[in-house]
């Protein structure tokens, strides 16, 4: 299970190693215990490695604003499409960003789409989550019919390869 | 009179931002009603909540608004206030506002329109002070001719500094190190000074390596009595624009300073100078100093002054407005430890100080006795471009100036401002910087100890921390790590 952020313009994925009895974490394979001792109001103080650490924070939108005594800190929750367009080598596929159902399809088979556009909505975590083409194409094949569960990782959707398209004589 | 029985009973305070906030409570304290004004994109701002009564200005941009001298001096007729406040910025040095004030048969609080007009030419107010004994910079005095202003720039030596004459705020300013780039530098400046100030005409100084500046808080009678309230450092300063002042000056000669602040005082009388003032100087590694310019108005820094003297300069500004005498004499005025400001701008240090634009999420100030901190925000305030990026000001008071220094940086690492990217982080290296602990400080500060200066990688387990801090703050990856389902899962990622 991972979450991606963002500090100064790198990605930082952030795997949950247990949950129980403690909740152990991995950054970049760096292992940590984490005991959350709550928020109040904009300070949240944790333990991490039996070490306190006490931060001001507030949050607009996807971005948490942290203070912690000498250093201020950006943390940007990475956006599942993101995360996808980032880590998918292969602009053709439509992958899960995180296991989920899902719950509409907006494009079929040999529809054309352009970069950005809606190809179908996934729910994961109670959260709705549009999945985007990543490039202009046509739909290739839609691998998951609606209501299909699925895991992370897995391809959804996927374009026309590019080649083929540009094998028209036209061009 | 006495300060029971003040003669105004409302003021308009013609600012935003810290500043009214500060004259607000002044006028609050003296028992006087205030007005404020405000921009429509600045209707919940904590000056607007402050004041007992708040009007609307308009402009094609806010700051247009704030300049709008005829719409505010109407505002302060209806609301039947008795005088105007000016604040820093803006207005207050402006000689035609100050007479439309008094045509309008209300006070300004604040210099003679003369005077003002006098100090705010830079070459006329320099000739002022020469003919008055005070020293001023070798020079070039603008002529049309540009030949003869590169040869008489030539003789004074290099480097020297072109100077907008109508300038401020370090716009028009350039420093010249050869012959050569004379022409070019002194063509740039002029169309930069008729730009900001509607007047081309620059002038040259010889610029001091290395140079201080110390400033002296003055206060006039208007009939030639004056008396300071001694110096003021402001010699850290980026893009020619102070970040942290003090008072008293760093390792400063006792005989010096009495100098400094008897010129300062001579020329404030012989301008037969009316309420608070502030002179200039530049003072040299060999101890020579030389007048730079008065403004006639509140300085930004004042409360390093109010602290280390333990007058409020606001009520004093107030009732010599209202026809006061001064209310002390020079002997009463004691220097009691040293104090501190820190300007907290919505800037990145990392960026050229570049600004930032946000919003106040959330806001803590530093707990002490010993820390002021003056500002005008409220949480959830945007902060935009519009206006200075400057939003609040801290202020520490300690017995000596290392106990300043202490609390300054306990402060800066205590006082939290989300939202928006600040140089508190910075200042708090800034101060804790040995060159500034020891007192070894000029005007190139900044740039000469950039790299010292500079945000220092973070330790791989700080950030680490961040970031499972924002971990544990986010809804996605609650949900992951604690299965806790999120039945008011609202806007964004997140929760506290």
């Amino acid at each position: 299970m991972t979450v991606r952020f963002v500090v100064e313009d790198k990605e930082y994925p952030v795997d949950i190693i247990a949950r129980t009895p403690v909740l152990v974490v991995a950054i970049d394979g760096r292992q940590y215990e984490v005991v959350d001792h709550g928020a109040h109001k904009n300070r949240r103080k944790i333990e991490i490695n039996g070490q306190a650490h006490d931060f001001m924070l507030a949050h607009d939108g996807n971005i948490a604003h942290l203070k912690s005594k000498n250093r201020s800190w950006t943390v940007s929750l990475l956006d599942p499409r993101q995360a996808t367009e980032q880590t998918a080598a292969n602009s053709d596929e439509i992958r899960a960003p995180m296991p989920g159902v899902v719950v509409s399809i907006a494009k079929k088979e040999g529809d054309t789409v352009a970069r950005g556009e809606t190809v179908l909505t996934i729910e994961s975590m109670k959260l709705q989550t549009n999945l985007t083409a990543l490039r202009d194409g046509v739909i290739g094949k839609i691998h998951k019919p609606q209501d299909a569960l699925f895991d992370k990782g897995e391809v959804i959707a996927s374009l026309v390869p590019e080649t083929s398209q540009n094998s028209s004589p036209t061009e | 009179m006495t300060i029971n029985s003040p003669a105004f009973t409302k003021v308009l305070v013609a600012n935003r931002g810290e500043i009214a906030c500060r004259i607000i409570r002044a006028l609050s304290e003296m028992g006087i009603a205030s007005v404020a004004i405000y921009h429509i994109s600045e209707r919940r701002a904590r000056h607007v909540t402050m004041a007992d009564e708040a009007f609307e200005i308009s402009g094609d941009t806010p700051v247009a608004a704030h300049l709008d001298g005829e719409q505010i001096v109407a505002l302060a007729v209806q609301s039947e206030a008795a005088a105007i406040h000016p604040g820093y910025g803006f207005l207050s040095e402006n000689a035609g506002f100050a007479r439309r004030v008094l045509a309008a048969k209300l006070a300004f609080i604040g210099p003679d329109p003369e005077t003002i007009e006098l100090m705010g030419d830079k070459i006329a107010s320099r000739q002022f002070a020469a003919t008055h004994g005070i020293p001023v910079a070798p020079s070039v005095m603008p002529t049309g001719d540009l030949a003869a202003f590169t040869a008489a720039a030539e003789k004074i030596g290099f480097p020297i500094l072109i100077k907008a004459s109508a300038g401020g705020g370090g716009k028009g300013m350039s420093i010249v190190r050869s012959a050569a780039e004379v022409a070019d530098r002194a063509a740039i400046a002029a169309s930069e000074a008729e730009r900001y100030f509607s007047d081309n005409r620059i002038y040259a100084e010889r610029y001091i390596d290395q140079p201080r500046h110390i400033e002296v808080q003055v206060f006039g009678d208007g009939e030639g009595g004056a008396l300071h309230l001694y110096e003021r450092e402001c010699s850290i300063q980026r893009r020619f624009q102070k970040i942290v002042e003090e008072a008293p000056a760093a390792n400063l000669p006792e005989s010096l300073r009495a100098e400094i602040c008897d010129a300062a005082v001579r020329l404030t009388k012989a301008a037969r100078y009316r309420n608070a003032g502030t002179v200039e100087f530049i003072l040299a590694p060999d101890g020579s100093f030389y007048f730079l310019e008065m403004n006639t108005r509140l300085q930004v820094e004042h409360p390093v002054t109010e602290a280390v003297t333990g007058l409020d300069l606001v009520q004093m500004q107030i009732m010599a407005a209202a026809g006061h005498p001064l209310p002390l004499k020079q002997e009463d005025i004691t220097v009691s430890g040293h104090a501190i400001e820190c300007r907290i701008c919505a800037e990145d240090p990392e960026q050229d100080f570049f600004p930032e634009t946000g919003a106040v999420l959330a806001m803590t100030p530093p707990h002490s006795s010993r820390i002021r901190l003056d500002h005008g925000l409220a949480e959830g305030q945007a902060v935009t471009s519009n206006f200075d990026s400057m939003l609040a000001k801290l202020i520490t008071h300690g017995d000596s100036r290392e106990a300043a220094i202490e609390l300054s940086i306990a402060a800066l690492q205590e006082l939290t401002l989300l939202g928006v990217v600040t140089n508190i982080d910075y200042l708090a290296r800034l101060i804790d910087h040995p060159d500034f602990r020891a007192g070894r400080i000029h005007t190139g500060f900044v740039t000469e100890h950039a790299a010292d200066l500079a945000l220092p990688s973070a330790a791989l387990e700080d950030r680490d921390a961040a970031i499972i801090a924002a971990a544990l703050s986010s809804r996605e990856f609650r949900a992951l790590a604690f299965d806790i389902p999120e039945p008011y899962a609202s806007i964004g990622g997140w929760r506290n």
